[in-house]
């Protein structure tokens, strides 16, 4: 086994999750993500040749990731659509505690996810990313934007959601 | 398909996941008309080479070999000019962070850039002048030296302004569409770059 063999091996061992939660939170369904999934690894082992270690690892798995997702989705579906898990606690820090009691629990979950896929797709990547509990310095590295950039959008993308599941009336 | 060619309105923001689908289909295009490109002057240069090494015609004078010379070397620039934005072009990392590849491509796209631009003025420099001396010697008119220049120059100028609206035209076409989507969801990451302490966090 050459070395570039045993390097992506060490890599996808390494990262296999996190390139599984990409896929989760892009692809329609188990058989999309499972394509996702693929094209992914292709792409890693394709760009191990470009990767200088300006970023660590799983920061350029991640970018990677992302940008595959951002274009492979496209040819399943005309926009990218966003899957968001609602169990894992995460996904609920992102609409402050106060709407707590407005929403039932499950129909906040449809009313989150509902208005996270009406943001821009930049928006949506950060997201994903701010669940995946990426600092903003990684999220910055991956999306290309200053760190202080990202900080502010994440502000702004909260903000709108909690506005949004306060002042907005859903008939689910 | 007509959303890949679509211009979004003032306000709405173009899908950034089909404006990447839109660059990359449009980069194979230029990547196999660069190749295309390539083998075509190629070809122009071996033919005109040996043209100008087994040509049999015994009135060829030293000035008519040299002006073979010449068209070889435009031809060889450029195939190596088409040779050179391919290469390039296949080396383009879509897995660069997300900005920098959507800004390379917004440069990539537009009609001149520096690099083009040089090469464009020295093509089109370069061969003016050896059409026209090769050219001022074959017009057998009795007109003066000045008459049958300005003549050549009309003509040659007439013929490369049609092919560069051709190109703008062609450019407009499937480029452009391509430059204001990539300027406007760069301008829409770009947006939120404010200080951080206007911020209460």
């Amino acid at each position: 086994m050459s070395t570039r063999e045993q390097q992506y091996k060490l890599v996808i061992e390494e990262n296999h999750n996190r390139i599984r939660s990409v896929c989760r939170h892009y692809a329609g369904s188990s058989g999309d993500a499972d394509d996702l999934y693929q094209e992914i690894l292709i792409n890693i082992w394709k760009g191990m040749e470009s990767f200088r270690g300006d970023a660590q690892v799983s920061t350029w798995v991640y970018r990677v990731a992302v940008n595959t997702a951002l274009t492979y989705v496209n040819k399943k579906h005309k926009y990218l659509n966003f899957n968001l898990y609602w169990d894992d606690g995460k996904s609920r820090d992102l609409v402050s505690e106060d709407v707590e009691d407005k929403i039932q629990d499950e129909r906040k979950h449809e009313i989150v996810k509902d208005l996270m896929n009406q943001l821009s797709v930049v928006d949506k990547i950060i997201i994903s990313l701010v669940l995946e509990e990426l600092t903003s310095k990684e999220i910055a590295e991956i999306v290309g934007i200053t760190e202080s950039n990202v900080r502010v959008k994440i502000h702004r993308i909260k903000e709108e959601l909690r506005e949004k599941v306060k002042g907005g009336h859903y008939d689910y | 398909m007509t959303i890949k060619k679509r211009i979004y309105p003032e306000g709405e923001s173009p899908n950034l996941d089909l404006v990447v689908d839109q660059l990359k289909s449009q980069d194979s295009k230029n990547k196999r008309l660069m190749y295309r490109m390539f083998i075509l002057y190629i070809i122009f240069a071996v033919f005109y080479l040996g043209l100008l090494i087994f040509n049999p015609d015994p009135e060829l004078t030293f000035e008519n070999r040299i002006q073979g010379v010449c068209y070889v070397l435009i031809f060889t620039v450029a195939a190596f000019f088409f040779r050179h934005h391919y290469r390039k072009t296949s080396k383009v990392d879509y897995t660069a962070p997300i900005l920098s590849m959507l800004e390379e491509a917004r440069e990539r796209h537009k009609l001149m850039r520096p690099g083009k631009a040089w090469f464009v003025v020295f093509i089109v420099g370069f061969t003016d002048i050896v059409v026209t001396w090769a050219l001022v010697t074959d017009i057998t008119a009795e007109w003066s030296l000045l008459t049958k220049i300005l003549v050549i120059q009309a003509g040659y100028f007439t013929i490369m302004s049609l092919s560069f609206l051709i190109g703008y035209l062609i450019w407009r076409k499937k480029s452009r569409p391509l430059v204001r989507n990539l300027t406007r969801i760069i301008d829409e990451m770009r947006a939120d770059e404010t200080p951080m302490n206007e911020i209460s966090s």
